[in-house]
């Protein structure tokens, strides 16, 4: 049975907000289906290439306990549908947290104060850590990302972070999972000498910050693409 | 025990940046470092960046030094005064360049009191556009009667 683990925790993870997609009528979230794709498709292709080289490095490496066997490109099947799985869940629980409570937002100077406190914590870590192939790269990439968000789309990290604090919730329970909470082995292992060695229950640090840089990146797309298809 | 003495300390910095900003913005950018700080008095900003951003340059060398210094051998207290002119480094670009200069549109409408004040106090330094006029040279501490509000 284990080793439907890892397919069982994408699937459990995209069947609800998928569900409620296409049955509910009111938010309506199926009519974004096709932008939802294309933008989750757009962010994952670099993070996939991201994901390979690590893999053939041995910066991180799946346990073939949890999954079914077949690879594509030395990565398991269910850690490619992990990129379009849970990013989907989470793309639908931040559009559905809008539409239902859409004054669940920061305001911008608090925005702005907490976006340069965490630029600070992260620039020091990787300042201390150079070198570490996970922590730099994933930290480079987020010191990116809040640079430009901060210029261009200072609404969105508005919105995003409370957001981002509630799909935090059940990220923990299926990063838990997969980094070994509650099974005898990890689904995902990573090599301690290329992180911090700092975990959250057994989740490391950095993949706060990586889940952040995959999914605020993806929703930048999104709402881009949202916008012109409004317009039309 | 260690740690309220580097907390004390990243305070102690910060506060003393302000001092150190005062007389550095009144001696030197107002003094022989003017060439860079003239750009930054004449109205209106054509370009994204002004000469005067050097001074961020320079005033972040040392912060990266003392981060440097203060990890080795181990963690000490050099690291926190660093980050206390980090602090203040941001803090600074919040208030001059966002606040007031509004190169960013972040903090369009406050109502703070303690804003407004820095803001009038800056206005008027600005009035000044030669060298040797000037006054108001601090940035988050400005004489009181700024605060007040509008009679
Ligand atoms: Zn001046
Ligand atoms: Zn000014
Ligand atoms: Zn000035």
């Amino acid at each position: 049975m284990s080793q439907y683990l890892y397919l069982i925790l994408n699937l459990g993870s995209i069947s609800i907000p998928l569900l409620y997609s296409i049955f509910e009528k009111k938010f309506h979230f199926i009519q974004y289906f096709k932008i939802a794709f294309i933008s989750i498709l757009l962010v994952a292709i670099p993070f996939l290439i991201w994901d390979g080289l690590f893999t053939i490095n041995g910066i991180w490496g799946f346990n073939s306990d949890y999954f079914i066997g077949t690879k594509f490109f030395g990565m398991p099947m269910e850690e490619w549908l992990f990129f379009f799985c849970i990013p989907y869940a989470c793309l639908f629980t931040h559009e559905v947290l809008k539409y239902y409570v859409p004054n669940f937002k920061l305001s911008k100077s608090v925005t702005v104060i907490l976006s340069f406190l965490l630029i600070v914590l992260v620039l020091l870590l990787l300042i201390f850590n150079f070198g570490k192939w996970y922590t730099t790269l994933n930290f480079s990439v987020f010191l990116l990302l809040m640079v430009y968000s901060l210029k261009y789309h200072i609404k969105t990290l508005q919105e995003y972070y409370p957001s981002f604090l509630v799909i935090l919730i059940p990220f923990l329970i299926v990063n838990g999972i997969l980094t070994g909470s509650f099974i005898e082995e990890p689904v995902v292992w990573y090599n301690n000498d290329e992180n911090l060695g700092f975990r959250i229950f057994t989740i490391p640090f950095e993949d706060v910050f990586y889940a952040f840089n995959l999914l605020f990146s993806i929703q930048l797309v999104f709402n881009y693409l949202k916008k012109k298809q409004l317009e039309k | 025990m260690i740690w309220f003495y580097y907390i004390l300390i990243t305070l102690g910095v910060f506060i003393t940046m302000e001092g150190i900003t005062w007389c550095t913005h009144k001696y030197i950018m107002h003094g022989f470092g003017w060439f860079l700080h003239e750009d930054h008095h004449q109205p209106g900003y054509p370009h994204v960046f002004e000469k005067n951003d050097a001074f961020f340059v320079v005033f972040a060398i040392p912060s990266i030094l003392l981060f440097y210094f203060g990890i080795r051998p181990e963690l000490n207290f050099l690291f926190f005064i660093g980050l206390g002119i980090l602090f203040y480094g941001i803090a600074y670009f919040l208030v001059h360049d966002v606040l007031i200069h509004r190169r960013f549109k972040w903090f369009k409408n406050t109502n703070n009191q303690y804003l407004k004040g820095l803001r009038k106090a800056h206005k008027i330094h600005h009035k000044h556009l030669d060298k040797p006029d000037g006054e108001c040279f601090g940035m988050l501490f400005v004489p009181f009667k700024y605060f007040k509000k509008r009679q």
